[in-house]
């Protein structure tokens, strides 16, 4: 030997994209801001605190579940953040603190961690929780009960519990225009359409999710929910309606294309998203639900393995 | 180092690099000692010993069990050491003192394992089943690698005796060479069939081209040369011509990536250790860069200075320390990035979930781990940063050795 220098070596490729878990983690994050922003405004302290209180709490159970399970420390990946910030933005402003604690419990332990933490979830860790809310504890989230204190000056009844009970003409008592732009009763973050809708685009510009899904998802509720109108005009709500009610957009762009739970391939995408929209409208219309997005995407989750084995050939 | 872009609605896209000018190729002296690698599984070491003290000429013939040393240069050989590669292929390493050359011309029928650019030769001769076509790689099969380019544009004369040598002494008639368009008039100046490839990474890896301009299907675990298509680098094929003429050649070009990516052309001594090449270059290397055989995509890293110049290292590129990346042990989050760039759709999320768990079989048997072309793409861009490309090649060494 000549002169020993450590050489580092490695295995090619010696090129990196630079990327990681926890940039897009925090982009994520930063992609739902302003649909969370708009719901601190309207609300107030008690929205702040449902979601620090949420994000804390999801990050809380990831520490624990990490040195219970003695895994490296994950919170830094910014995962349990995004899981907590969104199951925040889901539930009203008055939701109680044990709600937090017990939902957040479910989405991290039950939805991620037991299943060996990021990327092994098989259903979506938020909607894992919020299912568990809607079949235990209903009148938490019953968005006309939780928010009966509010008046800003809108219609406060919220808005696919209305075309549910009185039908599409139910329509009439509300404007597209200011439902989109979150003059609405709803979830702390899932009211303001316009925000949640440049906070996906953000996303999907950058690349950082499946935005086959996210565009099927959008399509499927708009075709099915454009096919029951035509059908009963009377009885159902226009497509639009279903666009900007409910958890519809907050899915479409921070709920369905989770990555874990939905497929890679790009037909699957397409029928994961699209099956979900169909879904999404059937439960609203003829089901038992109020808004069938928490579990029309379940379900896709629960088939996604299946879609993912339609891939191209290989070479 | 190419980062993502801010925006990413498509794949990323590489273009390999082109020649726009007029290369200079920086001639590398003689070192003092140069290291010839012999593969250990060709020679017994018997054999070898013998030589110890002796001293050896450019170009004469030393014949050994598998194969035969055809030593590079003249000189003195001073010990024989071991040396590890990549894969685990484990080689003698002759160390020899540098005198001044005296050559041994070779003899009229015979014909060497190596040549500069081909490490194995003797594949155009007897193999099973025969070459029945040869393809003339003009282009290279990294990104900013330019050596074959350079050796098609300026050694057009030694391609043409190269392309006798083919036909008149293997017995190869058809022949065809694959490039990029800047070289179109080269190449009509040889008067040759040729295929124009589009300059994006990967297309010029051989069995793309197997699949996308020959239109033929490759099994999954098969080589061209299974089908009888032989992959000729431009060097070798000029090698082969200078041979055809009753010389030897054993000048390495190499395309020099330095650490702020600058290029330089240099033409180095088979058995030329790399400390010698960066004296001359006046390149100092830190503790903890990367000094790269081959580019950056499919290139070796190396862990001695002391490793030599061989028959096909094409490149050599140095990676500053802070531009390295580590890799991770997180899972695979399916964000389906690598289902995305992977040339031939290989499910690679599925594969890496396998290949973690040492289930190479069931990895080749139902994720198509042996259809993969090695291009790197799946690791470039994966979020979770898992080496997947490592662990394929993990399971294609396990599965061969299973198979041996
Ligand atoms: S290295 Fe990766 S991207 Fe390239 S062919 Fe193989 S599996 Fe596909
Ligand atoms: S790019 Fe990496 S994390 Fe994403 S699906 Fe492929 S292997 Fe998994």
């Amino acid at each position: 030997m000549s002169e020993q220098k450590l050489l580092i070596g490695a295995h090619a490729p010696f090129w990196h994209t630079g990327d990681s878990i926890t940039k897009k983690n925090l982009n994520l994050i930063i992609a739902a801001l302003p649909a969370a922003i708009y719901g601190i405004w309207m609300y107030g302290m008690p929205a702040l605190r449902v979601l620090t209180l949420s994000v804390g709490c999801a990050m809380l159970w990831e520490l624990i579940m990490n040195l219970i399970m003695k895994r490296p420390i994950s919170i830094g990946d910014a995962s349990a953040a995004f899981i907590g910030l969104v199951f925040g933005m889901m539930l009203p402003a008055t939701a109680p603190f044990w709600i937090i604690l017990v939902g957040t419990f479910i989405a991290i332990v039950v939805g991620k961690q037991i299943y060996g933490g990021i990327g092994c979830n098989p259903f979506n860790p938020v909607l894992v929780a919020m299912a568990m809310l809607l079949l235990s504890w209903k009148d938490v989230i019953d968005f006309n009960a939780a928010l009966v204190n509010y008046d800003f000056g809108f219609n406060m009844f919220y808005p696919l519990s209305a075309v549910k009970s009185f039908g599409a003409s139910a329509v009439s008592n509300y404007n597209l225009h200011s439902l989109f732009m979150g003059k609405q009763a709803g979830g702390i973050g899932a009211v303001f359409g316009i925000g949640l809708l440049i906070g996906g685009v953000y996303l999907i510009l950058r690349g950082y999710i499946k935005w086959e899904i996210s565009l099927s998802f959008l399509l499927g509720i708009y075709i099915t929910a454009y096919l029951f109108h035509i059908h009963n005009p009377e009885k159902y709500a226009i497509p639009l309606f279903h666009i900007v009610t409910g958890y519809t957009l907050l899915g479409a762009f921070f709920l369905a294309p989770e990555d874990s739970s939905s497929p890679v391939n790009l037909i699957p995408k397409i029928i994961y998203g699209a099956g979900a929209g169909v879904l999404i409208v059937l439960i609203r219309n003829i089901g038992a639900f109020v808004d069938g997005t928490v579990f029309a995407i379940l379900i896709m989750n629960v088939a996604n393995p299946m879609f993912d084995k339609i891939r191209p050939k290989v070479l | 180092m190419f980062k993502r872009p801010f925006f990413k609605l498509i794949k990323p896209r590489f273009r390999y690099a082109s020649l726009k000018d007029e290369v200079s190729v920086t001639e590398i002296s003689l070192p003092d000692k140069a290291i010839l690698l012999l593969e250990k599984s060709e020679v017994r070491p018997s054999e070898l010993q013998g030589y110890i003290g002796k001293r050896i000429k450019t170009g004469q013939i030393i014949n050994l069990r598998e194969t035969d040393l055809v030593s590079p240069v003249t000189g003195v050989v001073l010990k024989i050491s071991q040396y590890t590669g990549y894969l685990n292929v484990s080689y003698y390493a002759l160390h020899i003192q540098i005198e001044e050359d005296e050559i041994e011309a070779p003899s009229e029928d015979y014909i060497p394992y190596s040549l500069p650019g081909i490490k194995n030769l003797k594949l155009l001769f007897g193999f099973n089943p025969p070459i029945n076509h040869a393809i003339v790689m003009a282009v290279d099969t990294d990104l900013l690698v330019t050596t074959n380019q350079v050796c098609f544009k300026n050694r057009l004369d030694h391609i043409k005796n190269g392309i006798s040598f083919i036909t008149q002494r293997a017995k190869i008639g058809n022949i065809s060479f694959v490039l990029f368009p800047e070289l179109i008039k080269y190449a009509e100046e040889l008067e040759c069939k040729y295929h124009i490839l589009k300059s994006i990474y990967p297309n010029s890896l051989p069995k793309l081209i197997v699949k996308d301009i020959l239109k033929k299907h490759i099994p999954a675990g098969k080589e061209p040369e299974d089908m009888g298509v032989a992959f000729l680098s431009s060097e070798a094929v000029a090698n082969m011509g200078v041979f055809y003429r009753g010389e030897w050649s054993f000048d390495k070009f190499i395309t020099f990536i330095d650490k702020d990516y600058s290029i330089t052309h240099i033409k180095a001594r088979i058995g030329t250790p790399i400390h010698h090449i960066l004296s001359q270059l006046g390149i100092e290397i830190e503790q903890g860069d990367r000094i790269i055989f081959g580019g950056p995509m499919r290139g070796k890293t190396i862990y001695s200075l002391d490793t030599p110049i061989d028959y096909e290292t094409d490149a050599i590129f140095i990676q500053d320390s802070s531009e390295i990346i580590s890799y991770s042990d997180t899972h695979c989050i399916n964000c389906g990035e690598c289902i995305k760039v992977c040339p031939v759709n290989v499910p690679v999320n599925m594969l890496v979930r396998l290949l973690e768990n040492g289930l190479f079989e069931e990895a080749a048997k139902q994720y198509g781990l042996l259809s993969c072309i090695e291009c790197g793409l799946c690791s470039y861009v994966c979020i979770a940063r898992i080496p997947v490309f490592q662990y394929i090649m993990l399971g294609k060494y396990e599965l061969s050795k299973m198979g041996e």
